[in-house]
């Protein structure tokens, strides 16, 4: 299998001499291509400080993060930039679509970006659009649609480019459970007929069971890690909850 | 690549117009004030006006240079607050792979461009906001006619200039401040805490000490105006207004923590109504905006000083007038005989008073001699006498009060110069010619006018019976008129006139003084107005900047803060708190907000005028005019300041429930 993403021994602290926090704390994994990886834990179990870390918005206070081989601690500025241009897609619970642009501009705007043609553009974006379910709303505005569709908008605009990695960080936060069902199904879809990696960051029970694998975050580290294999959704999720209870803290067990 | 950051930014102005608006209306409204500006001063009518308007020139280069100041922190505090905006927009760019580098070169685009959609509105803008100004500058000075504005080469020019000044540095500082930002900031910008910079040890003295530097700045400049003949020294001067504003700044800065510990320390008040929502919210403002709050309170502080210098420069004018031309004519002649003039003055006027008096001579001279003051004496020979009957109709004609005077009593009206003279000295009673003794009632300046005593500065005024047997001296007539004099119709009298008043003096020389026969209030206007006209309505439309910037910042400020922080009123809402209850506290927290940068400014001005005055008042008509010169200016202060607070209040309010 093809390593897609592998950290090692990543620690970012906060803080000055006087208060130090650890929000990671020596965290190692990997994830090969083609897995839809979901990151679990309690509020402030530094959850979202890793795949802020992996994604470049943030940089680590030391370790490594290499994405298709390449370590995007060492990279500058411009190379990042680069790099999240072609290797990296991104879905946000706030979904963090342009106001300004239609949602098949939006769908377009990193394909645009990377200068391709024009025709191919078009094509990829109603390609993937009708793939989501979302070949209706194309010349709408983001305020003029629902936040599901937005979501799946903010999709699309992650695949277009067949990015190496999709992140995505509570993307069913700010959705109902009807829209985060139809989320997560179109997100196992893109992972099992599009073959995108996917590593999601989620507190939710309901949709990690979506995913292939779930690592659990507790106090900065690994705290356990738990593979769907051959089981059914309904007792992969079962399976998460009761690491959850093990895990304590404020996790929301059902949705 | 770039041409579709191009199209990006283009097609951004054009859809987030409505977003847009405030700055829009900020930068144009700036420029149109510069464009103004720079027509009024170009304008050839204006440098005619008088000679002294060479320096007015000079004066209008420094004040469009600080101008320029004020527009440069005024956009740049706007694009600041237009980045912050869409600081989560340029964050989702950055996540998409889009360089750092092309995105500030986008926003400096769209800044660009707004800046010119600006300066191109803002030329027809300044062309009409300069005519408004030219028919104030006519009524305020009561110049005979509008003054003329031309579109000049010069003036655009130089606006154009300014301009172009002005955005290289705000943009210079726009880059360097995205350069910094990293993608963290930009998407999570919303969510982070307001840091205060200061320690709390510091911001606790802090406070004290500024109050305490406020009070020294306003000792030294009050020395400065301790004494009449004394030049106030203009190093000290600003040496005392840069403490001032230093201790404005010292006290926004601090002052929050200083009210939160007053207002929140006792429980019982803590937990009163909405007290201690009111208090955080406002304190948390100040603390993260504290130095633009500062600059606030300093732009008020100057507005306010400007109006009031203005208001003393105007009143100096009109008491200069009122001095010299009390009526619109008055028209002096050794005979009784005023035909001539009347018929003259009837074929182009309207009469709606007429009067005429006399004056007498008393040659023992009991008040001339008491003069010790040099410059005071006057170069008549004799003191001058007017019945208290015709005083009284001259006072009246003012609109003055009367005077009242027993029959052997006697009162002095005279300059405020000369009162002061006279009342140092020893002149209980006096003798007249005719040897009747009276005794002195009072000296008082108020209703005094130079040609009541051309050459003397002062007149003796008795009971009408104690007149008799007195030489006559000049008869005078008054008039006022229904149309305004003008001072091509003075020119026409003078040629009726006899010629001018001529004397020999003691070595034989035959010395005319012209224009003592006659005083046309038109040609007097026209003939003082200078410096002191000028000074005052640059003040006044410095003010009237200042007040615009400021109101536009605070209501920016607070409509942001309307959106930016939408969600605590939700909770206030959820908490179970009414509709009624939450615009009250609006109401509450808007007032505080806008009510804070004014109580400092009130006092500075105040004082400062208060010390001012006493070098001011011997030209003021009055020694406590200054007072409602305060009122009036910050009456209008306030009416101005309210309509932006409404506005503002409005637009919160509307944002809210939204």
């Amino acid at each position: 299998m093809e390593t897609i993403l592998k950290i090692e021994q990543v620690k970012k602290y906060y803080g000055d001499s006087g208060l130090i926090t650890k929000a990671l704390n020596g965290i190692d994994f990997t994830v090969e291509k083609g897995e839809f990886v979901a990151i679990m834990g309690a509020s402030g179990s530094g959850k979202t400080t890793l795949l802020n870390c992996i994604s470049t918005i943030d940089t680590v206070t030391s370790g490594y993060v290499l994405i298709n081989q390449k370590d995007i601690t060492q990279m500058n500025e411009d190379e990042l930039s680069d790099f999240r241009r072609t290797e990296l897609g991104f879905i946000f619970q706030d979904f963090n679509l342009l106001d300004t642009l239609t949602i098949e501009e939006n769908i377009a705007l990193s394909s645009i970006i990377n200068h391709q043609n024009e025709n191919d553009i078009e094509k990829n974006v109603s390609e993937i659009a009708t793939r989501l379910g979302i070949e209706g709303i194309l010349k709408k505005f983001p305020y003029e649609v629902s936040g599901g569709q937005k979501q799946r908008c903010a999709c699309a605009r992650a695949l277009i480019h067949s990015p190496k990695l999709i992140l995505a960080d509570e993307p069913t936060g700010a959705l109902d459970s009807k829209a985060s069902r139809m989320l997560l199904e179109t997100m196992m879809q893109m992972n099992q007929e599009l073959k995108a990696t996917i590593l999601m960051v989620t507190h939710d029970a309901f949709s990690a069971s979506f995913v292939t694998r779930v690592l659990f975050l507790k106090d900065g580290k690994i705290f356990n890690e738990i593979r769907k294999g051959e089981k059914t959704r309904k007792e992969f999720f079962d399976e998460i909850l009761d690491v959850l209870t093990l895990l304590g803290g404020d996790v929301d067990l059902v949705k | 690549m770039l041409i579709l950051l191009n199209k990006l930014a283009i097609r951004n102005v054009k859809r987030s117009i409505k977003d847009y608006v405030i700055y829009l209306i900020t930068v144009t409204l700036a420029f149109s004030f510069l464009f103004a500006l720079n027509l009024i001063s170009n304008a050839k009518e204006v440098l005619e006006l008088s000679d002294i308007m060479e320096n007015f020139k000079f004066v209008m280069i420094v004040v469009n240079i600080i101008f320029v100041f004020i527009i440069c922190f005024l956009i740049n505090y706007t694009s600041k607050f237009m980045f912050q905006k869409r600081s989560k927009e340029f964050g989702t760019y950055l996540i998409l792979g889009i360089k750092k580098n092309q995105i500030t070169n986008l926003f400096t685009l769209e800044n660009f461009l707004l800046g010119i959609f600006s300066i191109i509105l803002s030329f027809p803008l300044g062309y009409f906001i300069s005519i408004l100004l030219s028919f104030a500058m006519m009524n305020i000075f009561e110049l005979p006619t509008l003054i003329n504005i031309n579109m000049t080469i010069q003036s655009v020019f130089l606006t154009i200039l300014s301009f172009s000044l002005i955005y290289f540095f705000v943009l210079f500082f726009l880059r360097k401040r995205m350069k910094k930002l990293k993608i963290y900031d930009l998407l999570y910008f919303e969510k982070q805490n307001e840091k205060t910079k200061i320690p709390p040890t510091m911001r606790h003295y802090g406070f004290l000490c500024s109050l305490i530097l406020g009070v020294a700045a306003f000792l030294l400049f009050d020395a400065q105006f301790k004494n009449v003949g004394q030049e106030p020294s203009m190093a000290i001067i600003l040496i005392s207004l840069f403490f001032i504003i230093l201790s404005i700044y010292g006290v926004t800065v601090t002052l929050s923590d200083f009210l939160v510990k007053m207002i929140l320390k006792k429980k019982k008040r803590k937990y009163k109504k909405d007290y201690l929502f009111i208090t955080r919210t406002f304190s948390s403002k100040i603390k993260t905006m504290s130095f633009t709050m500062g600059t606030l309170t300093v732009l008020i502080t100057l507005t306010l000083i400007a109006l009031n210098v203005s208001s003393l420069m105007k009143g100096m004018f009109e008491y200069q007038i009122k001095r010299r031309a009390p009526y619109e004519m008055i028209i002096s002649k050794t005979d009784m005989d005023f035909s001539e003039h009347l018929n003259k003055i009837k074929e182009n006027y309207t009469i709606t008073d007429q009067f005429i008096y006399q004056d007498y001579q008393d040659t023992n001279n009991n008040i001339k001699m008491k003069i010790q003051k040099e410059e005071l004496q006057g170069w008549k020979k004799f003191d001058e006498i007017i019945k208290l009957s015709d005083i009284n109709t001259l006072l009246s004609l003012q609109q003055k009060e009367t005077m009242h005077i027993n029959n052997n009593e006697f009162s002095i009206l005279c300059s405020k110069e000369m009162e002061k003279e006279l009342k140092k000295q020893e002149i209980q009673q006096i003798t007249l010619t005719n040897g009747i003794t009276l005794q002195q009632k009072e000296i008082k300046s108020d209703g005094y006018f130079q040609n009541l005593s051309f050459g003397l500065g002062y007149i003796i005024i008795v009971p009408d019976e104690t007149i008799k047997d007195l030489p006559s001296n000049n008869s005078h007539l008054i008039l006022n008129t229904k149309e305004k004099t003008t001072e091509e119709f003075a020119k026409e009298l003078l040629l009726l006139s006899n010629p001018d008043f001529c004397e020999k003096n003691d070595y034989g020389y035959e010395i005319c003084y012209s224009l003592a026969n006659l005083v046309v209030r038109g040609q007097e206007i026209a003939n003082n107005k200078g410096m002191l006209t000028i000074c005052s309505f640059v003040c006044f439309y410095i003010a009237f900047i200042f007040i615009s910037v400021v109101g536009t910042i605070l209501a920016i400020q607070s409509l942001s803060d309307s959106t930016k922080y939408k969600y605590r009123y939700t909770v206030l809402k959820k908490l179970g708190v009414k509709k009624e209850a939450i615009q009250k506290t609006i109401l509450k927290q808007l007032s505080l907000f806008f009510l804070f940068p004014i109580i400092y400014p009130f006092l500075v001005s105040f004082f400062s005028l208060y010390s001012m005055n006493r070098i001011f008042q011997i030209s003021l008509e009055t020694n406590t005019i200054y007072i409602s010169y305060f009122m009036m200016n910050f009456v209008l202060f306030l009416i101005i300041y309210f309509i932006y607070f409404l506005t503002t209040y409005f637009g919160y309010k509307k944002n809210i429930e939204e």
